[in-house]
């Protein structure tokens, strides 16, 4: 989901400090814009799984500091989804003998993501970290 | 964004404390999820049922909480069983593999009669 290059279409953001409690908010705008634009609800509730998991990524990468923004676009047939903000994360998650209940959750958490949304990309951008999917609108 | 995002309420049924959850389980309120069953530990409880049946969410935050009383419990001989019967629940249970590792029941009278 580059900026710019859909500069025509709609796109619903909205931007949040990274703070846990604010998570919930996140999951229910998204879900409501989903739900406006017709997706089923297995897929809103896999959609909501996800960017609970991404915020969750992005958050404790970010130490709980700065914000973090939810952009939703919806093009053919798909709402592409995006959770940028907080720190860069690194590339490989180094590998340590006892897991600390942090490096847990976030092992975790990309595991979920991964396995609902195989082509989920988390990347690295100027802001911090990129999680990034798309949904399937069901007209 | 008030507390009563996730209710906690602790009752006994026979050998079990039962831990009834409503609510959403996530980032921010999983913590209160592993507080609890850390409690009931340490009061001395070594059956736990943690009855799920009100919960309209859970990702893998609040898995962690449940880990994380079940191995607290296993170091002390005792046990940690779900009720669940939701789909949301069941399905991030089953993505990551605890469905193997919890006995999930489908109503608390069936957790604590087995």
């Amino acid at each position: 989901m580059d900026e710019g290059q859909d500069s025509g279409s709609e796109r619903f953001v909205l931007d949040f400090p990274s703070a846990p409690v604010w998570v919930g908010t996140a999951r229910l705008f998204a879900s409501s814009i989903a739900r406006k634009l017709g997706c089923s609800e297995e897929t809103i509730e896999e959609m909501k799984l996800a960017i609970s998991e991404s915020c969750g990524i992005l958050i404790r990468a970010s130490g709980h500091e700065g914000m973090l923004r939810l952009v939703l676009v919806p093009r053919n047939g798909r709402l592409g989804i995006e959770v940028r903000g907080g720190r860069s994360l690194p590339e490989h998650v180094p590998e340590v003998e006892t897991p600390t209940p942090q490096s847990f959750a976030s092992a975790a958490a990309i595991d979920v993501l991964q396995s609902l949304f195989p082509d989920a990309e988390i990347l690295g951008v100027s802001e911090g970290s990129r999680v990034s999917f798309d949904v399937l609108i069901e007209e | 964004m008030s507390p009563i995002d996730l209710l906690l309420e602790t009752r006994d049924e026979g050998d079990w404390a039962v831990l009834e959850v409503k609510g959403e389980v996530d980032i921010y309120t999983a913590p209160r999820l592993r507080e609890r069953l850390i409690d009931l530990v340490e009061a001395g409880r070594r059956k736990v049922l943690v009855d799920l049946q009100g919960v309209g969410f859970m990702d893998s935050t609040g898995l962690g909480s449940l880990v994380s009383g079940l191995k607290r419990l296993r170091e002390d001989d005792g046990e940690l069983a779900l009720v669940c019967t939701r789909d949301p629940v069941l399905k991030i249970l089953t993505i990551t593999g605890l469905d193997k590792v919890f006995a999930i029941h489908g109503s608390v009278e069936a957790a604590t009669a087995s």
